[in-house]
Parts: structure tokens; C-alpha cells; sequence
């Protein structure tokens, strides 16, 4: 080449280097953000479940008898049957609005285990059916206990909380 | 300035600029080994381990006057045969950890290794081959998360440990 | 310049030019993308006061001090919203808010509502949110029993500078060693007939300059067992209405579990709604727990406890007597209201007694 055309050149390469550093440092600098978001998107799921027990538990609706807590999450047996019910009785509809705030769009329901042997003497006890039907979901799972007032004891849960998938 | 030193400035510009752009995509091209999924399993890790141990902890031992299961791993440190049942509280204890495990932990397809520190309780998690998983002393295993439940021992004569390591 | 230099240097801006206008194109391409992660991270920061006052703060008091904008108690359906900034965010507590006015900075300390208060485990009812100023004194005028009065105070955050005397010592008003320097807020709760009495014995305006303003409360016999208050400022050495939030509105036995400051009355009523429509679902479930558990205690060969089933049988008679108007037919949230009050000391009294016992609470 002569030294004219490459000198003629010259802009159009800087440019075309100008251009492609720019693609490359904006991929890059996309990638991250958008992982930085699903980090936390993510951790925000597990944040939010740890936020969602403790307000799930803490609630007078829900909560143990405070000579019972030791400052742990803890839900009553008689109080989870409860909001089952009133959970599932149509003419109660409005309940859903007042308790949405705490639990958002999720399904949130408490399995006992039965240390034992394992096993979970009853079916997971549904608290909050919030979750619009048909939707993908992912179930984030949290660990607690909960107490029955009979025994005056804790038995081992498991919260499960199902969120529209991202 | 003369042409000579123009070019010399503008060749010089196109190498760094090249050398950067080379640099950025090396960087860029190594994270591509899905670094959210990684610091995502991580947070839920964290989060599935405390809040596992803080419930185990407080979990009433069946049959023993109320007792809750730190007391029971307090009875499994001290070797007090006294505590409650006849027979040994760390038999117990493996026990009652290996029921609740197999609910939670496996079923969830976790990696984990559940002990008590300063015995020999303990439960992990094996792979299809039946070789443990989640093991220390295997250098390859790269542990996300291993929180410590403490023990309070009897008169306050110091602190043992429920240790649950989750590892990918 | 030689014509040489002029057109390297009209290459070079050429460059700059095109190098920038690529890069703008790009940037905005990628940006695009970048906005769908966006959307889903946005949640976190719309509920800024709503969450602070969510995060599981039944512990004891919390106290956070937070700048509340142009806020109100805004009560849309059933619940209870709280709307500051700009943005709105509903809240599962009662709101109190104690005059002067709404606006500023206000400390926020958030409080169990509690029956059995000092037992070691009271009854949970709810929870209320008292915003006040903490540099304000707020005297209250009314004629309620200095007990009543007492039992109040203990409800009340600390933090809050708040004395109360009755109608007849008002023209003490004066001699009651409020700072110099303090704003005072002058709380009077009367009924119409007794107003101008109140406005004339205050003798506020011979020492303007020491009160910030003056809120009068009466109970307005035209509406349905609500109250009407004005609040004025001290406007020189008058007091004038206030310009914003000029009519409040209060019921002095909201104190004890909430009262609720709105704009008007219709929030005050709604706000009023949303507490009690609560409170009614806890007490229903306090009862039917109460019940089940004395049914199993006393049928259950495995958990039989007859002491603790006939203490808790007594605690659900109470408590289905609260629910349902002494069995006559449902109330309505007013009458709720009254048999609320009523039955609260007998309910404490059955819980001091089951904790003594040993026995299940009511919880």
C-alpha cells in the first residue's frame, strides 16, 4: 500500500477501533449489570423468604405466644389451621388485600416434620394463596419451627414459599 | 509537527486501543462461566443453612420432657448419659439429624455435611456412587456455605458447635 | 494555518464525530436491553417508609426517624396506606399520627397493641405506628379519669412529650414548666356546649409565643359517633386555622390501641374500619383456638388436662362474647368496639391465670 492511502486511512481505522472497543466494553459492562441484576433478583428471592417468615411470624394472626418465642421465627399450629381456613373461605376474599403487603404474590404454606422418623403427620397448611393461577413458579424453601400449644412443643417446618418465576 | 510523528502518534493509538479491547474481552470471556448462577446459589445457600440450623436447634426431642435438640447435642458433647433416654445421646442425635436430613436436605438434592463438632456425629450427603460429597478434606470441593449452630454447654464452660457446610 | 494543517484537523474532528455518533447508536442499542433486568430490581426501593415499618418490628419499640412528606392517612377498600413522596405503600398497622402537623421530620415508633399488657405474654391485637414530633409538648384538655388517663401513658412511646390535665386546671395551662424554647401543641377534646367554656379558660393568647398551636376536638353529635377536630396555629399572637390538615379527626379511645389522625373524617372512618376489621379477625381466632385446644385437652387421652381446658373454655366464652355481641348477633364494628373494652380486663385476667398455671395461653 501506498503511503498515502494508508495514511488516507488512518480515521477510518481509528473509527472502526473507536466502534468495536465501545461493543466490547458495552457487552461486557451489560453482561455484568444484568447478572448484578439476577444476583440480586436472586438474592432478593432468598432474602425475601427469610423477610416474609419472620413477618409471617411476627404477625398476631400467625405468631407463638410470646412466652413461648425465644426471638426465633415461630408460628403457631392452631393459628396456621386458621388462616387455612379463612384463607379458603370465599367469603373472605378481602382478607387477601390486607395480608398482601406481607406475603406479595406467592403461595406460602408450612409443612411440619416429624423428627422421629421424617415424616409429615398432615399436608402442608397453605397460609396465603396469593400467587395468580397458571404461572410458572419456583418454590424457595426456609426452615423454622413450629409450636403446638398442647404439647407446649416445636416441631420442625418447612416454609415454601412459591414466586412467579422470573 | 512533522507527518512522520502523526502517523507514529496514531499507530501508537491503534495498538493500546487494540491491547485494551483485547484485554476487556479476555476479562468478559472468563466470567461468561455463569457468574450469577454461581453468587445466586451461594445467597440461597446461606440463607437455607442458617435458618436449617437455627430450627434444628430449637426442635423438641421427642419423649424428652420438652427438651430442645441443643440441649440433647449439649447431653452428645458432655457425654451425660443422664439426659433423658437410656442408651447413648449422641446415637440419638445421629439419629433424629439423619430422619430430618433425608426430608430437607437430600430431597432437595443439597450437598452438604451436618456435624457436631468434637464427635462423631455426623451426616452427609453421597453421590450416585455412594462416595461422600462433602468433605473437608477433599480439596476439590469448594464449600459455598458453613454456618455453626452454637451449643450453650452446661455452666456456661464454653461453646460447641452444629457446623452444616452445603458445597457445590 | 497552512492548508495542510487545516484539513488534518478537520479529519481529525471528522473522527471524533463519526466515532461518537457510533458509539451513541450502540449505547442506546445495548441500553435496551439492559432496561429488562432493571424492571425487576425497581420493586425494592417503592416501599421505602411502608417497609421500614413492615420489618418484622414487633420486638419491643422500634424507633426509626424518618422524613415524611406531605404524607397522609389514606384509606382506599379495607386497607390502610400510607403515602409519602410520592410514592403509596399500604400498612398492616394503625397509624397514629399526633399534631402539629403531618410534614417534616417525625419520629416513627411502632407499638404492639396489646391486651394483658404486663403479663409475660400478652395478647397480641395489633400494632399501631405513632409519628410525633419529638421536640413538640403535647398537652392534652379532657375530663377522663386520671386512672383511664395512666393506663393510657403506659401505651404511649416514650419519646413522646405528653401530659394531660382536665378541663378544670386549664387555666394552669401555663404553669406547667414546658420549655421556653419548645413548641407546644394544645390537644382539647370537649363536646360542642363546652367549647367556647374551653376556648376562654385556655387563656392561650396572653403568651402566644410559647404555643405552636392549639387542636380542639368535639364530638359532633350530626355524625355517626365520630369527632371532629380543628387544629390552629399560632399565626403572631393569634391563632388561626391551620392551612393544611385543618380538620383531624380523633377518638380519644383510639389512643390506647391507635388513634387515627386523617384528613378528614371519611378516612378517619375507613382508617377507623381497617383497624377494627383486623382486630375482629384476631379475636375470632383467638377464640377458636382457644377452643380447640380445650377440646383437645379435655378429650384427647393423650394430652388430657381438665384444670387447663376449663380455664381456656372460660377464655373462649369471653373472648365469643366479645365476637359476637354476647351471643345476641354479630355487631357492628362500634358495638365491637364497646364489648372490646369490656371484656379486655376479663381477658386479662384469664391469661394471668393460665400463665400462672401453666397452662396454654391465649396467644
Amino acid at each position: 500500500m501506498r503511503k498515502g492511502q494508508l495514511q488516507a486511512m488512518e480515521p477510518i481505522i481509528v473509527v472502526i477501533m473507536i466502534v468495536l472497543i465501545a461493543v466490547v466494553a458495552l457487552t461486557y459492562f451489560v453482561r455484568l449489570s444484568k447478572s448484578e441484576a439476577t444476583i440480586m433478583a436472586s438474592t432478593m428471592d432468598s432474602k425475601d423468604a427469610l423477610a416474609i417468615l419472620q413477618r409471617a411470624s411476627t404477625l398476631p394472626e400467625l405468631s407463638c405466644a410470646l412466652s413461648e418465642t425465644q426471638g426465633t421465627a415461630c408460628i403457631d399450629l392452631y393459628k396456621a389451621w386458621f388462616m387455612e381456613i379463612l384463607m379458603n373461605d370465599p367469603t373472605q376474599d378481602m382478607l387477601k388485600i390486607r395480608y398482601q403487603p406481607i406475603f406479595g404474590n406467592t403461595n406460602v404454606s408450612v409443612e411440619i416434620i416429624k423428627i422421629e422418623d421424617g415424616s409429615s403427620p398432615f399436608n402442608p397448611i397453605q397460609i396465603y394463596n396469593g400467587l395468580a393461577p397458571g404461572v410458572d413458579y419456583t418454590v424457595t424453601r426456609t426452615y423454622f419451627t413450629i409450636h403446638e400449644a398442647t404439647t407446649d412443643g416445636r416441631a420442625f417446618a418447612i416454609m415454601h414459599i412459591a414466586r412467579e418465576s422470573r | 509537527m512533522r507527518r512522520g510523528q502523526t502517523e507514529m502518534i496514531g499507530l501508537v493509538f491503534i495498538v493500546v486501543a487494540l491491547l485494551l479491547g483485547l484485554l476487556v474481552y479476555v476479562k468478559f470471556s472468563v466470567i461468561v462461566k455463569n457468574p450469577a448462577g454461581d453468587l445466586v446459589d451461594r445467597a440461597r445457600d446461606v440463607q437455607q443453612t442458617s435458618s436449617f440450623l437455627v430450627a434444628l436447634k430449637e426442635t423438641t426431642v421427642p419423649n424428652c420432657g420438652g427438651a430442645p435438640m441443643e440441649r440433647l447435642a449439649r447431653a452428645c458433647i458432655e457425654n451425660d448419659r443422664s439426659f433423658c433416654i437410656t442408651g447413648r445421646p449422641c446415637d440419638m442425635l445421629q439419629e433424629l439429624f439423619e430422619n430430618l436430613v433425608k426430608v430437607t436436605l437430600v430431597k432437595q438434592g443439597i450437598k452438604f455435611n451436618l456435624s457436631l463438632e468434637g464427635t462423631e456425629v455426623m451426616v452427609v450427603s453421597t453421590d450416585v456412587n455412594g462416595d461422600l460429597d462433602c468433605v473437608s478434606a477433599d480439596r476439590s470441593v469448594d464449600i459455598s456455605s458453613a454456618p455453626v449452630g452454637e451449643v450453650v454447654l452446661s455452666g456456661g464452660s464454653g461453646k460447641g458447635y452444629i457446623r452444616l457446610s452445603m458445597c457445590r | 494555518m497552512r492548508r495542510g494543517q487545516l484539513g488534518q484537523s478537520f479529519q481529525w474532528i471528522f473522527v471524533i464525530v463519526a466515532g461518537g455518533a457510533f458509539l451513541v447508536f450502540f449505547a442506546m442499542l445495548f441500553r435496551t436491553c439492559a432496561q429488562i433486568g432493571d424492571e425487576q430490581i425497581k420493586g425494592i426501593n417503592i416501599y421505602s417508609v411502608s417497609e421500614k415499618l413492615q420489618s418484622g418490628a414487633w420486638k419491643g419499640d422500634t424507633v426509626e426517624v424518618v422524613t415524611i412528606e406531605e404524607s397522609l392517612a389514606s384509606c382506599p377498600a379495607d386497607s390502610v396506606t400510607i403515602i409519602g413522596g410520592g410514592q403509596a405503600a399500604p400498612m398492616d398497622r394503625a397509624p397514629v399520627f399526633i399534631p402539629p402537623a403531618l410534614g417534616g421530620e417525625m419520629t416513627i415508633v411502632t407499638r404492639r397493641a396489646e391486651i394483658a399488657r404486663n403479663t409475660e405474654s400478652p395478647i397480641i391485637i395489633g400494632g399501631v405506628v405513632y409519628a410525633f414530633d419529638q421536640d413538640t409538648y403535647y398537652i392534652v384538655v379532657q375530663d377522663i379519669q386520671q386512672q383511664e388517663w395512666r393506663k393510657l401513658i403506659d401505651i404511649l412511646p416514650d419519646g413522646l412529650n405528653i401530659k394531660l390535665i382536665s378541663s378544670g386546671e386549664v387555666r394552669d395551662i401555663e404553669n406547667l414548666q414546658v420549655p421556653e424554647s419548645a413548641k407546644t401543641a394544645v390537644l382539647v377534646s370537649t363536646n360542642p356546649a363546652n367549647l367556647d367554656l374551653m376556648t376562654q379558660g385556655l387563656k392561650l393568647p396572653s403568651k402566644p409565643d410559647r404555643y405552636y398551636g392549639v387542636m380542639l376536638n368535639f364530638k359532633d353529635t350530626t355524625s355517626d359517633g365520630g369527632g371532629t377536630a380543628r387544629f390552629y396555629v399560632r399565626e403572631g399572637d393569634r391563632f388561626v386555622p391551620a392551612r393544611k390538615n385543618n380538620r383531624l379527626n380523633y377518638a380519644t379511645y383510639h389512643l390506647a390501641t391507635g388513634a387515627m389522625v386523617a384528613a378528614d373524617y371519611d378516612n378517619f372512618r375507613c382508617a377507623n374500619e381497617a383497624f377494627t376489621e383486623r382486630l375482629r379477625i384476631i379475636t375470632t381466632l383467638h377464640e377458636f383456638r382457644a377452643r380447640i385446644i380445650s377440646d383437645t385437652l379435655l378429650e384427647d387421652d393423650q394430652f388430657r388436662d381438665p384444670y387447663c381446658a376449663a380455664n381456656l373454655r372460660i377464655a373462649a366464652e369471653a373472648l365469643y362474647r366479645m365476637n359476637t355481641g354476647d351471643g345476641d348477633e354479630v355487631p357492628d364494628n362500634e358495638k365491637y368496639l364497646e364489648l372490646f373494652a369490656t371484656h379486655s380486663g376479663k381477658l386479662s385476667h384469664v391469661q394471668r391465670g393460665l400463665l400462672d398455671s401453666g397452662c396454654p395461653v391465649i396467644a
